[in-house]
């Protein structure tokens, strides 16, 4: 594909340790544009051996505002279906400048290993050692075994080395969206992490046009999210104003996605004064809540909003779903939580429930062409502008193919 | 013109890596881009740096440093600068597109 995507995409088997490069041709995306509905033709294609499918959208990695995301498809322990996460962050828009826009992931490693995806190359790393490791350290390990700070990582911690349905696929230090139990397919592969580092480029076909637009539609996006960052954006999580209050006393600072110009994401300081801004000698100063209806889970489940950062934290190092776990820690103060989230990432059971796109975040009209696109549907939950009209029009100037709105549903 | 950054504002999104990669190749990559994001992840610490021709902006939380050509800095934005001194520095061009594509007002133009 000559433009907004890499040329190839990859076929892992993790039993036979080969990977191969496949041309990601026109006709495929022209047909399956990207993102979650490309991802699901690739999972038919090697459903025989099981696959996770990474997956990038068209507007992964560019200046679309939003264009963050990644998405995971596979097989959901949780709902018996196949299921779609979002990965938010920077992995995804690392993993397609890494030179694969998508990745199939098949069968199952001898021994624990895990991928590292950059320079338009694959390998596959002995994690023989890393097992057993919680996700902090593995993240720590890689990065440091690699030499990159920037690199990515979806890992999984003990939770999917356990192959239970709370597991999650983490996203660097801190939870992501998934909330199908991806992370017991990892542990079932033998996978302990995939790590991207991209210094890749992508090609635009009207270049100029296709920037001209972009502006105009970060235009809009900041219109519809006036003043709106951190805690104070996230009502669609549903948080009481005096769990609000108790977080706010350990606020820091806001975060956001690769080119995601709506900061939902925030970090909570609980072992060091919050309105420190220098890097100081305390290594692990709290915890990104980078989910808030994970967030908005524990809180309802009567966890006190003064603890619930010690214990995404705990959950996060264990590689465990907050938001399944949280009814196992009602009423439990945070001692009694934090012992508890040992257990359950020994032996837990996620409630079923059916969907086919995380429940990450809030439902809307946008979520299934967001998904398509590479648009964090966080955002697109938000801003009316980000719709399947706006994406084909986009794609049709940055590809210089034809697309129209009903390109953009599954 | 030039460049100003207000660190204060930066939600770490990288938009003006995206926008000033793509002003000097036309194409979407992070690698060219005179202004870099740097991140200590686990601390959320997080700022900027701008290469400029004599020296380099350090946009970091607790205020902004410039530091000469040559010259040693001894906070972490300054260990995470190595990558940025290989890069073009920042030729000041006008309507600056890590200043259009930044969400926040970080950067700013000022003559």
């Amino acid at each position: 594909m000559d433009y907004l995507y890499t040329e190839y995409y990859l076929v892992v088997d993790l039993a036979t340790g080969e990977a191969e490069e496949v041309e990601l041709e026109e006709e495929f995306v022209q047909e399956n544009v990207g993102g979650a509905k490309l991802n699901m033709a690739l999972y038919e294609e090697h459903k025989d051996g099981e696959p996770i499918v990474l997956g990038t959208g068209p507007f992964t990695s560019t200046l679309v505002p939003g264009g963050c995301l990644g998405v995971i498809t596979a097989k959901s322990p949780v709902t018996g279906d196949v299921a779609h996460a979002p990965i938010t962050w920077n992995a995804g828009a690392e993993l397609k400048l890494s030179g694969y826009s998508f990745v199939v992931i098949k069968n199952k490693a001898d021994n624990p290993t895990y991928l590292w995806l950059h320079d338009e190359i694959a390998d596959f790393v002995d994690a023989s050692a890393l097992w057993g490791k919680d996700v902090w350290e593995t993240v720590d390990v890689i990065r440091d075994e690699q030499g990159e700070d920037r690199i990515q990582l979806l890992s999984i911690g003990k939770a999917g080395e356990n192959k239970l349905s709370t597991a999650q696929v983490m996203n660097n230090y801190w939870g992501d969206g998934d909330r199908f139990g991806f992370g017991a397919l990892f542990g079932e592969k033998n996978l302990k992490a995939v790590a991207v580092r991209g210094m890749g480029e992508l090609d635009i076909d009207d270049a100029e046009a296709f920037i001209e637009k972009t502006e105009e539609l970060l235009g809009k996006v900041k219109s519809a999210l006036p003043g709106q960052s951190g805690l104070d954006a996230i009502d669609f999580a549903d948080i009481p104003d005096d769990a609000k209050a108790a977080l706010k006393s350990q606020l820091h600072r806001v975060e956001a996605d690769f080119n995601n110009p709506f900061a939902y994401k925030f970090f909570l300081k609980y072992r060091e004064d919050p309105s420190v801004m220098k890097s100081t000698d305390v290594e692990e100063p709290g915890v990104l809540i980078s989910d808030p209806m994970g967030l908005a889970a524990l809180l309802k489940a009567g966890v006190p909003a003064d603890a619930v950062g010690e214990v995404f934290e705990k959950a996060f190092k264990l590689g465990l779903n907050p938001a399944a776990v949280a009814s196992k820690l009602s009423g439990k103060d945070k001692d009694a939580a934090l012992a508890e989230l040992d257990s359950l990432a020994e032996s837990s059971e996620a409630e079923k429930f059916e969907a086919t796109f995380s429940p990450f975040a809030p439902s809307s009209d946008r979520m299934e062409a967001a998904y398509i696109a590479g648009i964090c549907p966080v955002l697109a939950s938000k801003v009316e502008a980000l719709n399947a009209e706006m994406f084909a029009e986009l794609m049709s100037i940055g590809t210089g193919m034809d697309f129209d709105a009903d390109a953009f549903k599954m | 013109m030039a460049i100003k950054v207000d660190p204060e504002k930066c939600i770490n999104c990288g938009a003006c890596e995206l926008g000033c990669s793509f002003y000097r190749d036309e194409v979407f990559t992070t690698m060219s881009a005179s202004v870099m994001m740097y991140r200590e992840e686990k601390k959320n610490y997080f700022g900027i740096m701008l290469k400029r021709e004599d020296d380099m902006i350090l946009g970091r939380p607790e205020g902004v440093e410039i530091q000469k050509e040559g010259e040693e800095s001894d906070s972490d934005a300054g260990a995470s600068a190595k990558p940025i001194l290989l890069r073009e520095p920042c030729d000041n061009c006008k309507n600056a597109m890590c200043v259009r594509f930044c969400p926040t007002g970080s950067l700013i133009e000022v003559d």
